[in-house]
This record gives C-alpha cells, sequence and structure tokens, in this order.
C-alpha cells in the first residue's frame, strides 16, 4: 500500500515535471490550445483594452498596416470591413492592430487612424495602437494581415493567414478559402476547428 | 516621286516588322521586366525556352517561389488564345536575405530571369507571326513592398528551318541556366523528423570534395521549416547533416524535404553548380536514391581508381621481399601436386583466397579505426589542416623506408617464420596469409598510400579499393599456376627489385610536396615552413632509429634513443601543426578577409584584461557561415571613415569567431541574450553598459556609435 502511494507519488511528480519543461521549450508567441498571451493596449480613441475585458466573447485579432499591398488588397475588395460587420454584429470582438513603429510603414496618429478606418469604412471593435509593440511580439506577429482566434474562455483556436492565396492582387479575392470565416462557423457551430495553423502571409510588421 | 515615297513606305515597314519581332521592355516604378525568347524563329510542335527578364531598382528585391516569411514570388498568366504550351517557372537559386530578427525572405537583387519551357502547337503556319501575352504580378520590396504589374508581349516568327538564335538572349539563358539548381546523382539524400524540426543528411561517393563554408537549404513551398531558422550544418567525411528548425505553424512532424541546398563553394569540382535538388520524404530512405549511389560505385572516375589498386597490387609482387616468394611458391605447388594441373590450379587460388583475405581483414581493422576515430572528433579530411600535416609526414616517412633509410614490420617477419603453415589445401591458404606479412617491411609504403586514401573515403568504397589491392597481389599466383609455362617469361630475382623499390620513393615525396602546397594554403607561408620543419625533425628521428638499431645497443641507452626518437617525431608533428585543437579557429582569422583590421582572437581572459586596462573594445561575433556578418563586415570596414575612426579612439579589435561553436564565445554571446551571430558589442570606459549595436550594420550606425564614445570620452576628460 505504501509502496503504491509512493509509485503513484513519483508518477505525479514526472508528469509535472514534464509537464513543466514541455510548456518551457515552447517557443513564445501564442500557441492554439493554450491561454492567449494577455494585453494591456490604448486604441485610438484613448481607451484601454486588455483580453481579459472581453471574458466571454470571441476575439479576433487583425494586424494591420494600411501601406502594406497584401492588406490593401482585403481592404481595397471591401473583404476585411465584410467580415467585420459580419463577426462584430454576432457579438464577437474585432480588434486590428497596429504595430507599425513611429517613422515606419503603417504608422499613424490616433486621429489619423480614425479618419483612415472611416474613409476604408472600416468597422472593427477597436483599433489598436501597439505602438512599441509589446502586443505584437507577445504574440509573435509576423505579417500583416496576421489573424488570430480566441475563443471565451481566453484559449487561442486559429493562429495564421487570412485565406489560402497568398497575393496582393485584389482579384484573387473571389474563389479564395477564408481560413478565418471556416474557423469562425466550426467554433460558432460547436465544432472542431479544421485548421487551426498555418503560415501566415503579408508583409512584415513594421516593428522598432 | 511615287517610287520615292513607296522607298519610304518600305523603309517603314521594314522598322515596323523589325520593332514588332523584338518585344517591349515595360517599365514600372522599380523594374523594367520583359518577355524574352532564346530563339527568335520558333518551329511547330518544338519546344523552345522563353522568359520573363527583370531588371530591379538597386536595393529592391523580388521573391523565390517559396517567398519566406513575407512576400510574394512572380505570377504569369498567360492571356493568348494560341494554343501554347507554357511550362513552370525555373527558379533560380534565390538569396536569404534577413528582413527581421528570426524572419528571412527568399529572393533575387539586381536582375533576374524567370526561364519557362513553351511548345509551340502543330499547327503553326511558317512565315506568319504570332504573339505571347502574358501578364506578370510581382511584389517588389526593399523596406516596403510595392506591387507590380505588366502586360508583356513577345512575337515570334515561325520558320520551317533551323531556328534563329538571339546571341544576347542565348547568353542570358545560358547564364541562367547555371544558377538553376539540378540533380547530381553523386549526392543522395535522407532525412530524420523530431519535435523540433528535421536532419538533412546528404552524402556522397565523390572522390573529391568541395568546400563547405557556407550551405542553405531553401524550401520550394512554404510551411514545412522556419523560414529565418539558423541553419547550422556540418561537415564529417562524405556526410553534410543540416539542422533544420520546424516552422512554428506546422502542426505534426514535417512531412516533406522538398527544395535546393546552396553551397557557396559549388557541388562540383569546378564550383559551377551552386545548388542541387532534394526532395525527401523523412525516414524513407529513398530507394532511387541509395540506387544512384551505387550506380556512382562504378563510375569511370572509381574504376581508375580500382584498376590503379590492382595494379598496385600486382607491383606489390616486384618488391625484394616478395618476389622470390612469388617462383618458389608457385614452384612449391607443382611440386605438392605432382604435375596434376587442376590441382596446382587450386592451391593458387587457395593462396589468393589468403591474401585477400588479409587484406579485408586490413581494411576491416582501417574501418574500425576510423569509426573510433570519429567518436573521438578526428575529421579525416583534406580539410583539416592536422590531417593533412599527418599525411605527409606519412608520405615522406614511407618515401625514406622506401629508400631504404629504414625498415618496418621486421619483427613481423620473425614472427612469421616462426609459424608453421602446414601442408595441403590449408597449408597454401595460411602461406597466402603468411606472404601478405612478410611483405609488410617492403609493401608497408604502398600500405600506407592506400591506407590514407581509403580513410577518407566511405567504409564500402575503402572495402572495395582493398580487395582490388588484394587481388591484385594475388593476381600473378592465380595466373602462373594456372598457366606454369608462363613461368619462364617471369624475371630473375636480382639486384635490380631493390633499384625498382627505391625509385618508387619518388612518387611518394612528389605527394608529400603536393600536401606541402595544400597545406600552404591553410597555413600560410609560416605554417608551411612550420611543417618542412617538422619533416627535418621526423627524418632525424628517423636516422636515430637506424644508425643505433635496437640489436645493436642495450639497455639505458635503447630506452633513451627510443626516447629521443619518440620526441623529435611527435615533436617534430606538433611544431608543424601548434595546438591542433584550437587552430582552426585561429586560422579562420588569418584567411578571412580582416579589412586591414588588427583583429585580436575572442577569449574572455583578452576581454577582461582589456577593460581592465580601460580600453575601448569593440567585439565581432562572426562566423564564416553568416552572410549577414561577412554583409556587415564588408560595408562597415570597407569605409575607411569608419576604420580611421576606429583607430582614432585606440579602439581594440576582438573577433569572436563562431565558425566551430566554439564554447566560450556560445557563453558570451549568451550573456547578452543571443544564441547566434552577428552580435556587435561596444566597451568603453566612458558608458557604464556595454553598447549593442543592431544587426544591420551601416557606416553611418557604426560612425553614430563611435561619436558617441568620443564625445562622452571628451566630456570625461574635460571633468577631470
Amino acid at each position: 500500500m505504501k509502496k503504491t502511494a509512493l509509485l503513484s507519488l513519483i508518477i505525479a511528480a514526472s508528469v509535472m515535471l514534464l509537464n513543466f519543461t514541455t510548456s518551457d521549450s515552447e517557443r513564445a508567441g501564442a500557441v492554439v490550445g493554450q491561454q492567449a498571451p494577455d494585453f494591456s493596449v490604448v486604441d485610438a480613441n484613448g481607451n484601454m483594452h486588455s483580453l481579459s475585458d472581453f471574458e466571454g466573447q470571441y476575439v479576433i485579432l487583425e494586424w494591420l498596416n494600411h501601406g502594406c499591398p497584401f492588406v490593401r488588397k482585403h481592404y481595397d475588395g471591401n473583404n476585411m470591413q465584410e467580415l467585420q460587420q459580419r463577426y462584430t454584429e454576432k457579438g464577437v470582438v474585432w480588434l486590428s492592430v497596429v504595430s507599425s513603429a513611429p517613422g515606419t510603414q503603417g504608422y499613424m496618429e490616433p486621429e489619423e487612424t480614425l479618419q483612415t478606418a472611416e474613409e476604408k469604412g472600416a468597422v472593427p471593435t477597436a483599433i489598436l495602437l501597439d505602438v512599441d509593440g509589446t502586443m505584437g511580439r507577445a504574440y509573435d506577429a509576423r505579417v500583416t494581415p496576421h489573424m488570430y482566434i480566441i475563443n471565451p474562455e481566453g484559449v487561442l483556436e486559429f493562429n495564421g493567414a487570412i485565406d489560402d492565396r497568398p497575393t496582393a492582387r485584389a482579384r484573387d479575392l473571389e474563389g479564395a478559402h477564408n481560413y478565418v470565416v471556416a474557423a469562425m462557423t466550426s467554433l460558432l457551430n460547436g465544432e472542431p476547428v479544421e485548421v487551426t495553423t498555418n503560415t501566415p502571409y503579408g508583409c512584415t510588421v513594421k516593428y522598432e | 516621286m511615287l517610287k520615292r515615297n513607296l522607298f519610304l513606305l518600305s523603309i517603314l515597314l521594314c522598322f515596323l516588322f523589325a520593332e514588332q519581332l523584338l518585344s517591349q521592355p515595360v517599365t514600372t516604378d522599380n523594374a523594367v521586366t520583359e518577355l524574352i525568347s532564346e530563339q527568335e524563329t520558333i518551329q511547330p510542335g518544338h519546344t523552345f525556352w522563353i522568359g520573363v527578364k527583370m531588371d530591379l531598382r538597386e536595393g529592391w528585391y523580388v521573391y523565390y517561389r517559396n517567398p519566406g516569411d513575407s512576400g510574394m514570388p512572380l505570377m504569369v498568366e498567360w492571356m493568348h488564345d494560341k494554343d501554347f504550351q507554357i511550362g513552370e517557372i525555373q527558379w533560380p537559386t534565390p538569396l536569404w536575405i534577413d528582413v527581421a530578427a528570426g524572419l528571412a525572405s527568399h529572393g533575387y537583387y539586381d536582375s533576374v530571369l524567370f526561364m519557362m519551357e513553351a511548345t509551340a502547337p502543330d499547327d503553326l503556319v511558317p512565315g506568319e507571326e504570332y504573339t505571347l501575352i502574358a501578364e506578370a504580378d510581382w511584389l517588389i520590396c526593399e523596406k516596403i513592398c510595392i506591387p507590380e504589374y505588366a502586360d508583356l508581349e513577345l512575337t515570334l516568327l515561325v520558320t520551317d528551318d533551323e531556328p534563329d538564335y538571339n546571341t544576347e538572349n542565348l547568353a542570358l539563358f545560358n547564364e541562367t541556366r547555371d544558377k538553376l539548381p539540378v540533380t547530381l546523382d553523386y549526392w543522395s539524400a535522407e532525412a530524420t523528423v523530431d519535435a523540433n524540426g528535421a536532419t538533412l543528411k546528404l552524402s556522397t561517393d565523390a572522390f573529391e570534395l568541395p568546400e563547405f563554408s557556407e550551405i542553405i537549404y531553401f524550401a520550394k513551398e512554404e510551411g514545412e521549416i522556419e523560414n529565418g531558422a539558423r541553419q547550422p550544418f556540418s561537415v564529417d567525411g562524405n556526410t553534410i547533416t543540416i539542422e533544420l528548425q520546424k516552422s512554428t505553424y506546422k502542426s505534426g512532424d514535417i512531412d516533406r524535404l522538398w527544395g535546393l541546398v546552396y553551397n557557396a563553394d559549388g557541388w562540383d569540382e569546378a564550383g559551377t553548380i551552386q545548388s542541387i535538388i532534394v526532395d525527401v520524404t523523412p525516414g524513407d530512405h529513398s530507394i532511387a536514391a541509395s540506387d544512384v549511389a551505387s550506380m556512382q560505385i562504378f563510375s569511370a572516375r572509381f574504376l581508375l581508381i580500382l584498376g590503379f589498386a590492382f595494379l598496385g597490387g600486382m607491383i606489390l609482387n616486384l618488391m625484394p621481399c616478395v618476389f622470390p616468394i612469388l617462383s618458389i611458391k608457385v614452384m612449391n605447388f607443382m611440386q605438392m601436386a605432382g604435375h596434376d594441373a587442376r590441382k596446382v590450379r587450386l592451391h593458387g587460388y587457395v593462396f589468393g583466397a589468403g591474401v585477400l583475405i588479409s587484406f579485408l581483414f586490413l581494411a576491416l581493422l582501417l574501418i574500425l579505426l576510423r569509426a573510433g576515430g570519429q567518436e573521438l572528433g578526428w575529421g579525416f579530411q583534406l580539410q583539416t589542416p592536422a590531417f593533412i600535416a599527418f599525411m605527409t609526414f606519412l608520405m615522406f616517412a614511407l618515401g625514406l623506408s622506401l629508400m631504404g633509410v629504414f625498415e618496418i614490420g621486421n619483427s613481423l617477419i620473425n614472427v612469421a617464420g616462426k609459424t608453421n603453415t602446414g601442408e595441403g589445401m590449408r597449408g597454401s591458404f595460411f602461406s597466402g596469409i603468411l606472404a601478405t606479412i612478410l611483405a609488410t617491411p617492403c609493401t608497408a609504403p604502398f600500405m600506407g598510400t592506400a591506407i590514407g586514401v581509403a580513410i577518407t573515403l566511405p567504409a564500402t568504397t575503402s572495402l572495395i579499393i582493398f580487395a582490388t589491392l588484394g587481388l591484385g597481389m594475388a593476381a600473378p599466383y592465380v595466373l602462373l599456376s594456372s598457366f606454369p609455362a608462363l613461368m619462364k617469361f617471369m624475371p630473375k630475382p636480382g639486384a635490380w627489385m631493390e633499384t625498382f623499390k627505391q625509385a618508387m620513393a619518388f612518387p611518394l615525396f612528389a605527394t608529400a610536396i603536393w600536401l606541402i602546397w595544400v597545406y600552404g594554403q591553410q597555413a600560410g607561408i609560416d605554417g608551411l615552413t612550420r611543417l618542412l620543419v617538422g619533416l627535418l625533425m621526423l627524418s632525424i628521428g628517423i636516422w636515430i632509429l637506424h644508425r643505433w638499431k635496437a640489436v645493436q645497443i642495450s639497455g639505458s641507452s635503447r630506452i633513451i634513443s627510443r626516447a629521443v626518437v619518440a620526441v623529435f617525431i611527435v615533436g617534430g608533428f606538433w611544431f608543424s601543426v601548434p595546438g591542433v585543437g584550437i587552430e582552426e579557429s585561429g586560422n579562420e582569422i588569418t584567411s578571412a578577409n580582416s579589412y586591414g583590421v588588427d583583429w585580436i582572437a575572442y577569449s574572455d581572459d583578452t576581454l577582461r584584461q582589456n577593460i581592465d586596462e580601460g580600453n575601448n573594445v569593440f567585439i565581432d561575433f562572426t562566423a564564416a557561415w553568416c552572410i549577414t556578418c561577412k554583409a556587415n563586415e564588408r560595408i562597415i570596414f570597407s569605409s575607411d571613415r569608419v576604420k580611421n575612426k576606429f583607430k582614432d579612439l585606440d579602439f581594440v579589435m576582438i573577433k569572436a569567431d563562431w565558425t566551430n561553436r566554439n564554447p566560450e564565445i556560445t557563453r558570451a554571446l549568451q550573456s547578452f541574450g543571443r544564441n547566434g551571430v552577428p552580435l556587435y558589442v561596444i566597451y568603453s570606459p566612458s558608458i557604464e553598459e556595454p553598447m549593442i549595436l543592431p544587426e544591420l550594420l551601416t557606416p553611418g550606425i557604426v560612425l553614430d556609435a563611435l561619436d558617441k564614445i568620443s564625445d562622452e570620452t571628451m566630456l570625461t576628460l574635460s571633468d577631470s
């Protein structure tokens, strides 16, 4: 009896150790199936947003740089705005994140950010100004547009490309398979997401 | 008047006609793009090469098929109505472009030709012209990216005759062909995977290996490997091992390694083949690859080497210690078998088998030694200076032995002489082994050479070479016992044998000279001189060994003289290869371009000492395989302003060369939170914390940093 107790203790300890070491060896960034990194970033209106504010809601993150041809493809083709409209109407939080450092492509002052959004007809929940790139690096956001989906429990469900056409041509929007739409459809129907990670495409995020 | 107008009109038509034959380059903001053809005229149903030629704005680049972490490759859509079949783009070997920490792009600067094979439809009418129409889209980047597009046209004349080539384009297509990855049948690939990535092993049966200063695997498709991750590689004998990190976005293991492997020094002897094609499914040692490898064993080159090995084996019989045996043995067979031709022949074969098995045993011993040596980290390759020095010593010593300065294996003869081999077939077999041992004093020099060659080759190859040597040595016995009539053509033993043996020393000396030259290339004139002095010491040691033979002296004088010999020989070798273990990193600094800067090799002690003495210190953490490092060094130190500024501020320039993964440098990198190069650090008494410069340097960045140091220095001076 004593022996079994000792044995189970050892097993429990080694399992814990194993868990610890595997999570430790994981590279920085957001990993599907794990808690998404928290953030506290001010938006273009001056309001602070944290991931914990959106507990109980799906959150979609979109890395944004209006100077990037790949981003322009999705805005000029009205694709991104439609997605924003579609999901915010369903109570999903849509956060556009700008991690461009001042002086680099895509960086805008808050006022200009709001004005551009209005001109483009963009309707995200908020546009976060991650000026020092803290949030972008925490998520290991690499390109614009790089897309993430976080579930109501704060667990990452998707990390990757917006669709399967890695081009900057607006005409490629037609017939493209949109991974965000596919993942959100599965999630809202209570099904598992088919493609949870893939390589995002676009311009590199212009960190400082 | 009318005539004149007609004339003008015809000139105008000619002009228009000529103009039409040419394609029109399209100029966009950052590129000039043109659809070109290798041929000016084409034949119906035949294939020809066309291509999209791009001249890019300086500093801007376009992408490879797999663009890396960002970007988009060229896309061509064909809009003409005629049914020309146009193949995929043949992507030239790209460059690795570091875009940000840990991220990389794969692409092309300056000028590039994207070639495609086209097939003309069968129903083209000779004498008519046809136009290919393409819509090309591409992304061109510097720091930011701009999408561009062009409508391209190319008009071609159809002919029934031999096609005309456009000489200018022909040259450009051929130049581009050199940059395309190729399949080399003597390189095969294998891969294994683990949770973190994959290990790609490339191995070859080629006899002369190229240099491997920089190896990069470029995946043809996205999503398998991490594009920006460094790819550490190692070379071990005939195998190159490349470690690849799995893409962050890849769930599950890597499925396929498909792409090209670039070698900065080229894959062939001439160094013209930049990259080879690989396509392997991990774990699956592709059958095609091993077929290719075994085919290579029978290449013309290898057959030539085997021919020499066979000849070498036969020559062994002409050596003074073996030659008498040859005739005696064959006579012996005849006596034993009582002129029964069948039995004589059998004895010959059995004797030959004994010889062959001794050789194979020797080869096996060698393979074990090699495997053991590799465990110990000895590099048996001509790239390692220590190995070349060793081979030079071996060749020189063996040459001296052939000259008769000393003899190898006398004690073996004594043992052999005492052994009774017995009668009959068993006797013949063992006397075969015995003959091999008996021959040692004369054959050792040759065997030494063979061993030297074989030790650098894969196990199977060395086994085959040794077996051929054995076959060569056994051949005369087998031949003579089968055809005793040939005996009368055999030369008589005599003084000529000694002359022949001594003459064989000269090829060995010649080999030694070649090795000394190779060594000189690596270690410079000083290293070469050290090697020659080492050889002098070797010859003194050997002379003592022979002048005072072990049997002639006794007791303490024997021990002392042998100790002196050991000191001379081992000391001589040590002198020629100073610090066998560390000399490679030392070499790197002298051989790499130092841009006229007096570099000091990095060590913790050196650094601490210089900081304690209050010196300004610049550390360049670099590696031969790191392009960014090399690029930075070239950009920075080709600027005289930068160099003078360093000099004015009395900087101590330290180079931390990480080419060979020096653990001290690894620790130093870790202390700055880095696990790779480049890293540039400035220490100065005028700043409290060491200053870290960005990974991508420009003269401006360095000058600004140095200005800061000099300003601070001024301030501290005026303060005090």
